[in-house]
């Protein structure tokens, strides 16, 4: 029998700026006459469009989510939002020092409580709400598990004076990534807090030494740790991804955007997202061996949207 | 008509090379010996970005669905054709991609445009409109509280708090608001005036006044910014164009983050020019009413454009009223083209002493 190494392959982006700069002004267009209230379809759009253009295999991924299920989720965030500070402002007007004082613990609880709960909605939510080949993906995370994990991991960053960060943010990733599913195959994260610690602070001194000219290689190591420690798992087997971006493609890829979108005073962001989702694609290499032809489905249908909504009004970009 | 398609089930990858056949009402099927028919009824079509040349298809009853994936040009005419009833929902962006780059920068041009009006003009305007519907008793709600709060760091001059109400009552002036005068010691030369009725004086530009005129232009000023709704329009104008900043950059938290700093900065809110001027040609009018001689604004502002001699500072008072001069002018223009009747008012000279 004739052994076959199959060589490695990417994600492919087959979008346009010029396509995707029609859907983001018609987007922009009816959200500013609607005072907001477009924004969950506008995103349901955009999201569509992106899946839509974006292949594996020959195959396309399918954004499933629509206008009327995140606006659902929309108002509800909103809800949450005004109830929040209407109880933070009421304690402040108060005139009564305690009241005032428990108002603001309140406050800043429940705004450090709302991050993994925004988390767990979201992904829950996105996940499900993603396909390909019929195949939806699932995200099995545990709403209390991450609560916890993510209050402790704020806590003891603020008390090591945030040297701590690292470590929680690779927990944060090997819980989240550990539980998306993708049909009958699973994911893993397994970068360590020590290395990015490490990592982050030979960058920030070299970038300090160097005048920032260091700062790409600090960011092609920061896309390296990321994305070569997430292990796609199959029946027990684990396949890699590689990052192969280079420190010069990322100063050049960042030079012209920068360029792009100050001397068209933004008009230009549609394609300089384009360039940065087929960068990233591209220089994303799946392990060839990996196999896609035979997954199963394994996940059920979910429908809940407010997680998603609230991500955006924290303005967290976790995911 | 026979198409190409990529055929999965909905429970596994698996890609099944099918024929597919358009008929009236139906998708036939076919992988190799086998036929499976699709009722076009039960077709969900997922709103695809008209690029006809993909199209994919989902099928069943409930999740997971079955999904057909074309890539032909006329599959989707085709499908019409057999089948005229049937909405397919499409947004046409090939309109957008075969755009010249002239027509884009058209597009942006006019967009910035909009944007700039609803920013100046619109939104401004509407939120000017919904503050003067504002009850006056949810003024002064908002005003006492920020009141209690600002009042811990107060040292309160109790007896001339009393006259200075008392001035302010003997200035006959309607008012839907419950109007409450404050004086407190500090070294800065201000005043200032709360929404819903709350005016506070420090002591030192009281000070530096030389007759009631003065004292009563004061409170006038600072009474038509309570009784105009200026805080609560400025709030409001504040928050609107904030709005339309924050959809601009897609950024909803920003709106929560407005009403913090608006709460914090309340006191120091610098009124624009605007409101400035409505706020002296109104207080103008009430001391016309009340037969006070319109000379003590001017006065007023003159001791406020000489620098606070202890401090030598700029005083706080000047630096949110900007424009003296022009203001002055603007108020002596304004009560010499009207015949003035002055009337000494006694009770006003007494309390003043007082002050």
């Amino acid at each position: 029998m004739e052994l076959i190494t199959k060589e490695p392959r990417s994600l492919k982006f087959n979008g346009s700026g010029g396509a995707l700069f029609g859907i983001l002004i018609v987007n922009f267009l009816l959200t500013v006459i609607t005072l907001g209230l477009y924004y969950p379809w506008a995103k349901a759009k955009r999201m569509k469009y992106m899946y839509a253009e974006t292949e594996l295999d020959g195959s396309r991924f399918t954004f499933h989510g629509t206008g009327p299920e995140m606006f659902k989720g929309f108002i509800k965030a909103i809800g949450i939002f005004i109830i929040i500070y209407a109880v933070f402002f009421m304690s402040i007007l108060s005139g009564n020092a305690v009241l005032r004082i428990v108002g603001v613990l309140f406050f800043v609880f429940v705004i450090f409580l709302i991050g993994p709960l925004a988390i767990h909605g979201s992904m829950k939510y996105r996940m499900s709400r993603t396909s390909w080949r019929s195949i939806h993906f699932g995200y099995r995370g545990d709403r209390k598990e991450l609560v916890i994990m993510y209050l402790k991991g704020v806590f003891l960053s603020l008390i090591t004076l945030y040297i701590y960060l690292a470590w929680f943010a690779c927990d944060l990733r090997r819980y989240i990534i550990g539980n998306i599913r993708f049909g009958s195959i699973g994911f893993k994260y397994v970068g360590k807090g020590g290395d990015l610690f490490v990592m982050n602070l030979k960058g920030v001194f070299l970038s300090i030494l160097t005048l920032g000219i260091y700062s790409f290689w600090w960011f092609r190591d920061m896309m390296k740790f990321y994305v070569d420690n997430i292990k796609i798992v199959k029946n027990d087997t684990e396949y890699n991804i590689k990052f192969n971006g280079s420190a010069g493609d990322i100063f050049i890829l960042f030079l012209i955007n920068y360029f792009l979108v100050i001397f068209t005073l933004g008009i230009a962001i549609p394609w300089v997202m384009v360039r940065n989702v087929k960068f990233i694609y591209e220089n994303s290499m799946i392990d060839g061996e990996f196999d896609t032809s035979n997954i199963q489905q394994t996940e059920a249908d979910y429908k809940d949207a407010t997680g998603e909504d609230m991500l955006d009004m924290l303005d967290l970009n976790i995911i | 008509m026979k198409f190409d398609a990529a055929y999965f089930d909905g429970n596994s990858s698996q890609i099944y090379n099918v024929t597919a056949e358009i008929t009236a009402g139906s998708i036939l099927l076919y992988h190799q010996h086998e036929m499976m028919i699709w009722d076009v009824n039960k077709i969900i079509f997922q709103e695809s970005y008209f690029n006809k040349h993909n199209t994919v298809l989902k099928y069943g009853e409930k999740f997971p669905y079955a999904s057909l994936e074309l890539n032909s040009e006329a599959f989707q005419e085709t499908l019409m054709l057999f089948n005229p009833h049937l909405k397919i929902k499409n947004t046409d962006i090939k309109f957008f991609q075969n755009l010249s780059s002239k027509s884009i920068i058209g597009i942006a041009i006019g967009c910035i445009g909009l944007i700039l009006l609803s920013y100046f003009v619109i939104i401004p305007n509407l939120a000017e409109f919904v503050a003067t519907k504002v009850p006056a008793s949810y003024e002064t709600e908002l005003g006492e509280g920020i009141y209690n709060q600002m009042s811990e760091d107060f040292d309160v001059d109790e007896e001339k708090t009393i006259a200075a109400n008392e001035f302010f009552n003997e200035l006959n002036i309607k008012s839907n608001y419950p109007v409450q005068i404050t004086v407190v010691n500090s070294p800065i030369k201000n005043a200032f005036a709360l929404p819903g009725g709350h005016i506070v004086v420090y002591d030192e530009i009281l000070q530096s006044m030389n007759s009631e005129e003065e004292f009563a232009a004061l409170l006038s000023h600072e009474y038509s910014h309570i009784a105009l709704k200026h805080t609560t329009r400025a709030l409001f104008r504040s928050l609107g164009t904030y709005m339309v900043l924050s959809i601009v950059l897609s950024d909803i938290n920003g709106i929560m983050g407005v009403i913090i700093e608006n709460a914090h900065n309340v006191k120091s809110l610098s009124y624009t020019r605007s409101l400035e001027e409505e706020a002296d040609n109104n207080g103008l009018k009430l001391m016309l009413d009340a037969g006070l001689n319109p000379q003590g604004m001017v006065n007023l502002f003159k001791h406020l454009k000489q620098p606070n001699e202890d401090t030598m500072e700029v005083p706080e008072f000047l630096s949110t009223h900007p424009m003296l001069e022009e203001r002055i002018k603007n108020i002596e223009k304004k009560y010499k083209n009207k015949p003035v009747q002055i009337k000494k008012n006694e009770k006003l000279t007494e309390i003043w002493k007082r002050l």
